[in-house]
């Protein structure tokens, strides 16, 4: 199925929850909706699935707009879409009975068996008789889940899917979100503010910030080309750099003060004086003992600030020394961030107060010019 | 002291021996009251679903202006109802007055912003989250509203037995349009009332722990209940 928002603007009370909405879900594909708490993913989710109305604006459901259609046909397209909401609520009644719950609202002559298939997928065979009252957040989660596959939906919708579950619940609601994805070939829509996550499922993303999806396309797009300081901040880009684009001998340099970058030369930046942003990632950042020779244009010679292990991947903090040193020379305190491995940091024995020099391409620095 | 021992033997006496007069009063009292909470809830359990589950402008005033006549004396709807259904009033060619559809009318008109304003607390309390979740799942309008109202059961049962609980107590507004009258609209409250002023206190008595006891059963299936929606 093709989902498809245009100019989707909601507001609850006269204030504005979104901003002119213009998306088109990826078919076949994991689709993730990022974006800090309160954005607006869970009253997007619910435009899209139509369990709410737009205040303006139209939703496309293979390319027919959803106010034009009539209930019954309404009905059908709610049929065709599963949603799982961040704090799904369970019928008073058995895990068995919610698991049939839609399958019945439809007549479906084989209720048994695909409720026993999907309690079994989300390995809560053991308790289908137990009260859904007495279920934890996972164990609801996983319910939920449940209850939305065995509908067969064609595109399924995840609000939060994964937020505060433990390992096993979480792990099983990853597991079978790629199944159903892969042999399924169903489309996946999900929220979510975990960018692991997003990163590791996400084959489309869309950044949403106060109501508004300031970037969207590829999670290689997203990740490494933020176009705005809020997406590279909540992306995790690592660095982010302010500064002014000038000329110096005839290259296009980022100047941030007192050090400056070299970036790819483009025709549009040479009349500009803008204050634009840039962004590297901390794995394109090579750590060094020695000066390192390639053809890597920007190298700096800096000071160990900062390290913290993140489960095996170590993020390096350094502090850059002037261009042009002298004897009394301070650092600049601009944080560049570079990621080792353990083995590498051990090899090298880095510790904070090292000297270091750390070399990046002129082709990993992302600028932007005209922040939205 | 001798006297109320010997009316509470003989009021045993009359309800051990199933006296004819005794039962038929219980009966009437019992028809009308779950005939009046049965038209109330006709009434109520659509506004109540309407209120919680949709948004509309004057919604919040509907809501307050039911939790208002909940405080409504029941003497003056009995007042009302007496006006509306009298000889000279606008429905009195219906010849209403004096009849057991009457006090049904007055139970009803008392039971109805009670039965509707305890559906509507239960019904905002899960109804949205049960409308979401069953749209979500692929229901139709219909079967919406049929599994809010499943979700709410014993909200929705607590409701109307407080408004049965409510409107068979009730004595001054059923005699107002009731009248009293042996044999056709003689309740259990009023013939309370009646007997204890003629010093008959035998009948009195017994309908009186019948009147107990019912209070007694309805509590306890309202416990029941509303331990059952836990």
């Amino acid at each position: 199925m093709n989902i498809e928002a245009k100019k989707v603007c909601k507001s609850f009370n006269g204030k504005k929850v979104l901003r002119n909405i213009d998306i088109k879900i990826a078919e076949s594909r994991i689709n993730c909706v990022i974006g800090p708490n309160g954005a607006g993913k869970t009253t997007l989710f619910k435009i899209l699935t139509l369990l709410d109305r737009a205040t303006s604006g139209e939703i496309y459901f293979d390319g027919s707009p959803s106010s034009m259609i009539s209930p019954q046909e309404k009905l059908k397209l709610r049929r065709r879409i599963g949603v799982v909401m961040q704090n799904p609520f369970m019928f008073n009644t058995s895990v068995r009975n919610n698991v049939a719950y839609g399958l019945k609202l439809r007549g479906d002559g084989y209720l048994e068996k695909k409720v026993e298939e999907g309690l079994r997928m989300v390995q809560l065979s053991s308790i289908k008789d137990q009260s859904s009252l007495t279920l934890s957040s996972g164990e609801a989660q996983r319910v939920a889940l449940a209850r939305a596959i065995v509908l067969e939906p064609e595109v399924l919708f995840l609000d939060e899917p994964m937020a505060n579950l433990d390992p096993l619940s979480m792990k099983i609601i990853e597991g079978l979100t790629l199944k159903m994805h892969k042999e399924c070939d169903i489309t996946i829509v999900m929220a979510t503010h975990n960018l692991l996550q997003a990163r590791r499922f996400g084959e489309r993303l869309f950044v949403l910030r106060q109501g508004e999806i300031i970037q969207q396309g590829t999670a290689e797009d997203v990740f490494q080309y933020p176009n705005s300081s809020f997406a590279a901040e909540f992306v995790e880009v690592g660095n982010l750099f302010r500064g002014r684009l000038i000329i110096e001998n005839g290259t296009q340099k980022l100047d941030l003060g007192k050090i400056r970058v070299e970036i790819v030369p483009r025709p549009e930046f040479e009349k500009t004086e803008a204050s634009v942003f840039a962004t590297v990632r901390p794995e394109d950042i090579l750590l060094s003992l020695e000066p390192f020779h390639s053809s890597a244009r920007n190298s700096f010679f800096g000071e160990i600030v900062n390290m913290q292990d993140r489960g095996g991947i170590i993020w390096v903090t350094m502090e850059p020394f002037p261009e042009s040193p002298d004897a009394k020379a301070e650092l600049v305190s601009i944080p560049f961030v570079a990621v080792i491995t353990r083995r590498s940091q051990e090899e090298m024995s880095l510790r904070v107060g090292m000297r270091v020099y750390f070399t990046f391409k002129a082709s990993c620095v992302n600028v932007v010019v005209g922040e939205r | 002291m001798q006297n109320i021992l010997n009316a509470f033997a003989r009021a045993l006496g009359l309800i051990t021996s199933l006296d004819r007069e005794v039962f038929s009063i219980v009966l009437l009292s019992f028809c009308v009251s779950l005939t009046a909470v049965l038209f109330s809830s006709l009434l109520s359990l659509p506004l109540s679903l309407l209120l919680a589950l949709k948004k509309f402008s004057g919604n919040r005033f509907i809501v307050n202006t039911i939790n208002s006549l909940m405080a409504v004396p029941a003497v003056a709807i009995g007042l009302v109802v007496y006006l509306i259904i009298s000889r000279r009033g606008p429905l009195g060619i219906l010849e209403l007055l004096y009849t057991p559809w009457a006090m049904v009318i007055a139970q009803a008109l008392l039971a109805t912003p009670i039965i509707t304003s305890l559906s509507y607390q239960a019904l905002k309390r899960v109804g949205s989250m049960v409308k979401e979740t069953a749209l979500s799942l692929g229901a139709s309008g219909w079967q919406v509203v049929i599994t809010v109202f499943k979700e709410a059961r014993s909200s929705l049962m607590v409701a109307f037995i407080v408004g049965f609980a409510r409107v068979i107590g009730e004595t001054g507004m059923t005699m107002m349009v009731g009248g009293n009258i042996k044999g056709a609209t003689r309740v259990m409250t009023t013939a309370i009332a009646l007997e204890t002023m003629k010093g008959n206190f035998e009948l009195a008595v017994a309908l009186g722990i019948i009147l107990l006891i019912v209070a007694f059963v309805v509590n306890i299936i309202m416990q029941v209940v509303q331990g059952a929606g836990r």
